[in-house]
């Protein structure tokens, strides 16, 4: 699945794709996609802050590293899943969603 | 011997006071730096029962921390609105969030409900508002309970009363901090002399490059006096060397500050003969340019006829960080750029606000355990001019065991850093073993130690 898309490093951002809510984080020059539900509170973690490569959960605060799904704080417990993401150029990404 | 009949408190060592050598520096210091405050304050020992005893740690939680102003955080670890840390002290936990107004509030980091604490011990993050994790109780980043689930179940709370409990939180100079006393003086008034100092210290905005947490098997007290007083450093650091001394000086403001201040790239006072100044020039070099951006090993500077190895390397600091960092440090003066500067603020926040040595340090009793505590060690550097500054960087945390060299960060540093604290599980040890009761002092390049003691013991006198 393509999806046009723009980041600068350091930004992100929710995108629905195959129905699947998905987080997409650029850091540096990689794009990395997540789930974009928090695998604790189900809140969105596009509404975080992303403080170096972990993304905070805005509810509770839980924080994964988006560049491994990792869980890297609590209260969250569970890791988020991760998907491949391919940089096309022109802005243009595409994620493996299946 | 020394001169038993000179008035005690008055001998000095040997040489060149630190007045003295930077009264000859060529960019002159500020009165800040020629001030010196010290006074007698008895020579009887200290009871080893301060480190070691629960009772007295307790006493402590009790009376002595719900009273004080503590450094909680930097405005650099909550730079945007929603940005929170928490901040711990023995069992209390205290949530530090940015509201919507950019104001930062300090509230009992706890649910009104089942009283859950809301953000980990040690946490910082973002949030939109602050939910308990446990049934959803949410409160607006002002405290107020915005949002009570099932609210039917509980017609017997009243909302507008059930905020999150607030706590004093005040800021000087980008430094957050809180106070559990309603009653307390405003944070200036407590910090005494540090606000006027400061004003005539270089004013550049700064910003955290480094924070490490160390674990270190002491008493708070104790671990701290570790960094009071220079006279370890012939030993500790220097192999027993007497050529390492220090020239020296230590003062007491008030009830809560202290300071001490010592020479970098000065001859030692009681230096015999002494040395030239690009013999110094070379020491300065090989033990110092790591602080100078860009600096190289064989690029040691020549010191020209009638010129100090220090004003000489200071210039140089400044050039080099003026460039750097966009910002002109011209003006500042010798002993501000490159001098150990230490001022200690009751009960436990060090500052060193030189250009080359801007540290700063806090210490915390580990829980209630008398013989541990936590070392928190800050580094900061100018924010770069044109944007704001970078926010604050997570923790690096330390174990009992660990050593400072494991984080490539803290630089020539850490070896410093690791002596420091490489004596106090021998001291601690030492408290239990001793066949004294107290700690014998120096009189005065111990002053502050002696001081510390003193306006803790105020403290759990009620006074």
């Amino acid at each position: 699945m393509r999806v046009k898309l723009k980041l600068e490093p350091g930004e992100h951002t929710g995108v629905t794709l195959d129905g699947k809510d998905i987080l997409v984080v650029r850091i540096g020059e990689t794009y990395h996609a997540l789930d974009n539900k928090c695998s604790h509170g189900k809140a969105r973690l596009s509404e975080g802050r992303l403080r170096g490569t972990n993304i905070i959960c805005p509810r509770h605060g839980g924080s994964f590293d988006v560049t491994t799904g990792k869980c890297t704080g609590r209260p969250a417990l569970l890791d988020q899943n991760t998907y491949p993401v391919k940089d096309e150029g022109d802005g243009v990404i595409s994620l493996e969603t299946a | 011997m020394a001169n038993k009949q000179a008035s005690p408190g008055s001998a000095r060592m040997p040489g060149p006071s630190y007045r003295e050598l930077i009264t000859r520096d060529n960019t002159p210091p500020p009165g800040a730096l020629l001030t010196e405050q010290y006074t007698f304050a008895g020579d009887n020992d200290i009871a080893f029962a301060n480190y070691t005893s629960q009772d007295y740690a307790e006493l402590e939680f009790a009376r002595m921390w719900p009273k004080v102003w503590q450094w909680a955080c930097h405005e650099t670890h909550l730079p945007e609105t929603g940005d929170y840390c928490v901040y711990d002290i023995g069992n209390a936990s205290v949530l530090l969030v940015r509201n919507s107004a950019g104001a930062v509030n300090a509230f009992v980091n706890a649910c009104m409900h089942r009283a859950t604490q809301l953000k980990a011990s040690g946490s910082c993050g973002f949030v939109n508002a602050i939910t308990c994790p446990f049934h959803g109780w949410t409160y607006d980043l002002d405290g107020n309970l915005a949002e009570l689930p099932h609210d039917w179940d509980f017609p017997h709370v009243d909302q507008a009363g059930s905020g999150l409990r607030r706590i004093r939180c005040e800021i000087w100079n980008g430094f957050v901090f809180v106070n559990f006393d309603p009653q307390a003086v405003p944070l200036e008034d407590y910090l005494e002399v540090l606000p006027d100092h400061f004003e005539q210290l270089p004013q550049h905005p700064r910003e955290i490059t480094l924070h490490i947490e160390k674990h270190l098997p002491a008493n708070w007290k104790a671990s701290q006096e570790a960094f009071l007083e220079l006279y370890h450093v012939r030993e500790t650091h220097a192999g027993g060397h007497p050529e390492t001394d220090l020239a020296a000086q230590y003062d007491v403001f008030g009830k809560h500050v202290s300071r001490f201040m010592h020479t970098i790239g000065a001859p030692c006072p009681m230096a015999n003969p002494v040395p030239s100044e690009q013999v110094l020039m070379k020491r300065l070099w090989r033990e110092e340019k790591n602080w100078i951006p860009g600096a190289e090993e064989d690029d040691v500077p020549t010191v020209p006829e009638n010129e100090t190895a220090r004003d000489v390397y200071s210039a140089l600091l400044k050039r080099r960080f003026s460039e750097t960092y966009g910002h002109d440090f011209s003006n500042v003066s010798t002993a501000a750029a490159i001098d150990s500067i230490q001022y200690f603020v009751f009960p436990n926040f060090f500052l060193f606000p030189g250009l080359s040595l801007n540290i700063a340090y806090r210490f915390r009793p580990k829980l209630n355990n008398p013989d541990q505590c936590l070392f928190d060690l800050f580094y900061f550097q100018p924010t770069p001019a044109g944007r704001s500054p970078n926010q604050a960087p997570e923790p690096i945390r330390l174990g009992l065991d660990d050593s400072f060299t494991q984080v490539p960060e803290v630089g020539h540093m850490a070896r410093i850093f690791d002596e420091d604290t490489g004596n106090l599980r021998a001291q601690t040890n030492g408290f239990k073993i001793s066949a004294k009761t107290g700690a014998t002092l120096g009189n005065y390049q111990e002053i502050r130690i002696r001081h510390l003691h003193q306006t803790n013991t105020r403290y759990l006198s009620n006074e």
